[in-house]
């Protein structure tokens, strides 16, 4: 077990549950988004979810690529401002890009896989970076970085069971669909704004003072009794 | 103690047992969408949607010695429809289920076109072949979600005399389909004199907020309840509502063709209710705000 996390960690906890909490919020109510145009056919979700996954695999890898560049907290946090940002275009022009999309294509099908290409690519690209940007920002030595990522994907997976749950059990029942949107939106500024502040104040530890710096992990040989 | 519980456990078995020799199951199929249940028990074949016997919804039957005759009340009650507008060249029926109400239509309008939107392929395909469903001149069946078909109809400036709403998944209603968008695209889609029904069985809160969103799209509107269950069929118009008079003098006029269906004019009137209530606070049912199974 690596030492209890210290502070700085806590805030990248934290923040990476916020980010799993809001990626599979939006994902929810993308359905209820495209269904008045698209229907609640099988294939709208199947639509979504591929956009999602899609998106996801886009963002690890970016992610991974860009925690080699000069790795902070700062920089981590303007992944969830950009990611906020991002996701502006579904409460205020959702409907108006669904409309355009609809009239040009007329197979629900492959008109509900643009309009979600549309809508949640781009932000759920830059919020799928965040994991593995966290994991680099975690990472003490080597010999834990499986631990730490282990860490990293139960804090956030958490985060998306909790963002499904409460979104499809409560705040469908107590919010319209653009006001849920706006409040995920805060949600990720605030974490941006967390990110940033922590920064400035916890940066008595630099992590460049670790043993890992920009280049690549190279781990020490395996012993035997290491190998599962 | 365990004595008695062997005995339960038997006489569970034997109840089981019986209501099964009662309804005979013909076809089981597992859709995209939901559970589809064939059965039949002596001369009437049901399809149905939920393996639990739940107020007896999401059902259509079809005797197959009177297939005319209507078995539920609420399709009875869905007769309002061509009392309240006797002659519609076009109708539109959403969810097709066993097609009784195609039938029901085709025989009180002969002259009419219907088309009728079913979302689930299986349930076209069993439709047809234990149905009798079939297409043809005057029906013709699409296999898409309504909301997508009534937004493409209005694309394509199509109209339509008669609207009849009756889509159910499992539970309710689905939830794009409850809106006040939706309800606002299918008044767009409606002639002059058109008229939509709606097999509705709201209990609880959802009722008002159903009730509210109805009237915000459609003004005043009838409901014709029934009198054991919570069903209700909504009856909304583009225009002006059919006065009394008119409803019993067009019921004249269709009397014989209503008789096969085991449909009369006092049915309808006993149940009919020219000012429904309900509480005008609730919220509306909107696109952005439509917790359906939430409020059920």
């Amino acid at each position: 077990m690596p030492a209890l996390p210290d502070r700085r960690a806590l805030v990248v906890y934290s923040c990476s549950i916020v980010s799993g909490f809001v990626i599979m919020g939006v994902e929810l109510l993308a359905g209820r988004l495209l269904s008045p145009y698209f229907g609640s056919s099988i294939y709208v979700w199947g639509s979504i979810i591929t956009v999602f996954m899609l998106a996801l695999s886009i963002g690890y890898l970016c992610g991974g690529h860009w925690s080699l560049r000069s790795p902070s907290l700062s920089r981590m946090g303007l992944l969830y401002a950009i990611g906020a940002v991002l996701l502006l275009p579904l409460p205020f022009w959702g409907t108006d890009i669904m409309e355009v999309v609809f009239l040009y294509i007329e197979d629900p099908r492959y008109g509900s896989l643009t309009a979600s290409t549309l809508l949640f690519l781009p932000s759920t690209i830059v919020l799928g970076m965040i994991a593995p940007y966290a994991v680099r920002l975690l990472a003490i030595s080597a010999n834990e970085t499986g631990l730490t990522a282990g860490h990293l994907y139960f804090v956030s997976t958490l985060g998306s069971a909790f963002g499904t749950i409460i979104t499809s059990f409560y705040l469908v029942l107590w919010m319209q669909l653009p006001t849920i949107y706006l409040t995920f939106i805060g949600a990720l500024f605030a974490a941006a704004l967390l990110l940033k502040v922590s920064a400035n104040t916890l940066a008595a530890k630099p992590l460049e003072a670790k043993p890992l710096k920009s280049e690549p992990l190279k781990s020490k040989p395996l012993k035997s009794e290491e190998t599962v | 103690m365990k004595f008695s519980l062997l005995v339960m456990l038997t006489l569970l078995g034997l109840t089981t047992a019986t209501s099964t020799a009662q309804a005979k199951v013909i076809h089981k199929e597992q859709s995209l969408y939901r559970n589809i249940l064939v059965t039949q028990v002596g001369d009437k074949r049901c399809m149905t949607f939920s393996l639990k016997r739940k107020k007896g919804q999401n059902q259509s039957c079809l005797l197959l010695q009177q297939p005319q005759k209507l078995v539920f009340n609420y399709t009875k009650m869905s007769m309002i429809a061509l009392v309240a507008q006797p002659t519609p060249k076009k109708v539109l029926i959403i969810g097709l289920g066993g097609g009784s109400l195609v039938n029901a239509i085709h025989s009180l309008a002969p002259a009419a076109k219907i088309t009728s939107v079913e979302i689930d392929e299986a349930v076209v395909r069993i439709a047809k072949k234990y149905f009798d469903m079939a297409n043809s001149d005057w029906h013709q069946m699409v296999t898409k979600d309504a909301r997508v078909f009534v937004k493409r109809a209005l694309l394509k400036k199509q109209q339509y005399d008669l609207v009849v709403l009756d889509a159910f998944n499992g539970d309710y209603i689905p939830e794009h389909l409850m809106t006040y968008e939706f309800l606002t695209e299918v008044k767009r889609l409606l002639s002059d004199k058109g008229l939509v029904i709606a097999n509705t069985f709201a209990s609880s809160k959802l009722y008002d907020h159903e009730s509210v969103t109805y009237h915000a799209a459609f003004g005043d509107f009838y409901q014709v309840n029934a009198r054991f269950t919570n069903n209700r069929i909504i009856v909304a118009t583009n225009n002006a509502l059919p006065t009394m008079a008119q409803l019993q003098s067009n019921a004249a006029n269709l009397a014989q063709a209503l008789n096969p269906l085991d449909v009369s004019w006092d049915f309808l009137y006993e149940r009919l209710i020219v000012k429904p209530r309900w509480d005008k606070k609730a919220t509306r049912l909107t696109d952005d705000y439509a917790p359906v199974n939430l409020l059920n």
